[in-house]
């Protein structure tokens, strides 16, 4: 928020996995601007800038891509733990310009400060998931 | 070179990235990390390695099989560590064979690794934690990735009864101020699909994110002396305050989680 009497900023962020239901809110906040502007008139603007999406439209087609990976984390004995990123990745990125790119744990906890620590057993575990998905895809 | 050395090796380069510098990488250090790792990737004898002039390494390892075709896969970690926390100097330690506990990361300054505050470390009873001294990140995201991508293509090398396709590799600069993917030449990596090495715990598997967008809102007002101010003066802060409170209160993040 940047504010004076003359001029005032709001800045939102707008996110959701549902890419209809973040349609939905782009416009709801389009249709509060046009509320604000019948009571005052030309008072109040508003841009909305797509940022990036969500990378679910571009993997499903390619669902073995996931499924490999799953079943080279249980032929190592890793249990899959398939969870929403709940923020962007370079993955998204990449899966709209071609390259379908799922996240793979690296084994990390703790990211960006100073509690951040990793186990070794699960770099280990890792390491195996990248070696076994190799083998898969050369079996198939 | 084990996978541990890899990673201890790494983390001593200074590669925390900028957002505000608009260069690509946006800073110096993650140049000098992937040129160091290129000559790491020639001693192991992998082929097409190329580093380009903004800091994306590629490679690969050749595929042993002749008699068809195998689809290419890839293997993509980020060079750079969080703007966030300093990544300079780090200074890491293993505590072996976690007993549970507190782990002192500095006592000096009183720093503490709880599971009080972070119960997850419960989780790794009786394994082998690699833990920051207190003053600066550790820069597991991502060098822990990059460490095991070239661990597994190095074990691959040395054990050609596995038999596998193409493997394409990839390091890539500026991720955690969302610029990794922007200068990624997807035509040159050449791979059917691959998958970023940057998650969490063990086990985590993702391919749903946010679909995002930014809105600015702008309310015009009209100042005039307080004093004379009737039926003349538009406060913008109030219009905006009529707006806010009309917004879907629950909405938020600290009101959200899951899907």
């Amino acid at each position: 928020m940047q504010c004076s009497v003359e001029s005032t900023t709001l800045t939102y962020i707008i996110r959701d996995h549902d890419r209809d239901r973040f349609e939905r809110r782009k416009k709801e906040l389009e249709h509060l601007v046009r509320k604000i502007n019948h009571e005052f008139p030309g008072c109040c603007s508003i841009e909305i800038k797509d940022q990036y999406y969500n990378m679910r439209e571009k993997i499903e087609p390619v669902m073995h891509v996931v499924e490999i990976a799953e079943e080279a984390m249980r032929q190592v004995g890793v249990t899959p733990k398939v969870q929403p990123i709940r923020g962007g990745t370079d993955g998204a990125q990449l899966s709209f310009k071609g390259l379908p790119c799922p996240n793979i744990f690296a084994g990390g906890l703790n990211f960006h400060g100073r509690y951040e620590f990793v186990p070794v057993q699960s770099m280990e575990k890792a390491k195996d998931v990248i070696v076994q998905i190799a083998r898969l895809v050369g079996e198939k | 070179m084990t996978l541990v050395d890899r990673f201890l090796e790494y983390v001593k380069f200074d590669t925390q990235s900028d957002e505000l510098t608009n260069m690509t990488p946006s800073t110096p250090g993650q140049m000098i990390f992937a040129q160091h790792l290129e000559k790491e990737l020639h001693k192991l004898g992998l082929s097409d390695i190329s580093l380009d002039e903004n800091g994306y390494l590629m490679a690969t390892l050749p595929g042993n099989i002749s008699d068809r075709k195998v689809p290419v896969v890839g293997f993509i970690a980020h060079l750079d560590t969080s703007p966030d926390m300093s990544g300079r100097h780090v200074s890491p330690r293993i505590v072996e064979n976690y007993p549970g506990g507190d782990i002192v990361l500095n006592a000096t300054d009183g720093i503490t690794l709880s599971p009080e505050e972070f119960p997850e470390l419960l989780n790794y009873v009786g394994q082998d934690l690699i833990v920051t001294d207190g003053n600066t990140l550790l820069g597991a995201d991502d060098k822990a990735g990059i460490a095991e991508i070239i661990t597994a293509v190095d074990y691959l090398m040395k054990h050609p009864e596995i038999k596998h396709g193409d493997i394409r590799i990839a390091f890539n600069p500026d991720e955690e101020i969302g610029l990794g993917a922007h200068k990624f030449d997807v035509a040159r990596f050449g791979a059917d699909w691959a998958y970023t090495m940057d998650g969490g715990e063990i086990g985590e598997l993702e391919f749903e994110n946010f679909n995002a967008a930014v809105a600015t809102v702008t309310f015009k007002g009209r100042n005039v002396h307080p004093g004379y101010a009737k039926h003349k003066m538009i406060n913008s802060m109030r219009i905006a305050n009529q707006f806010v409170i009309m917004l879907p209160r629950w909405e938020t993040p600290e009101h959200t989680e899951g899907f």
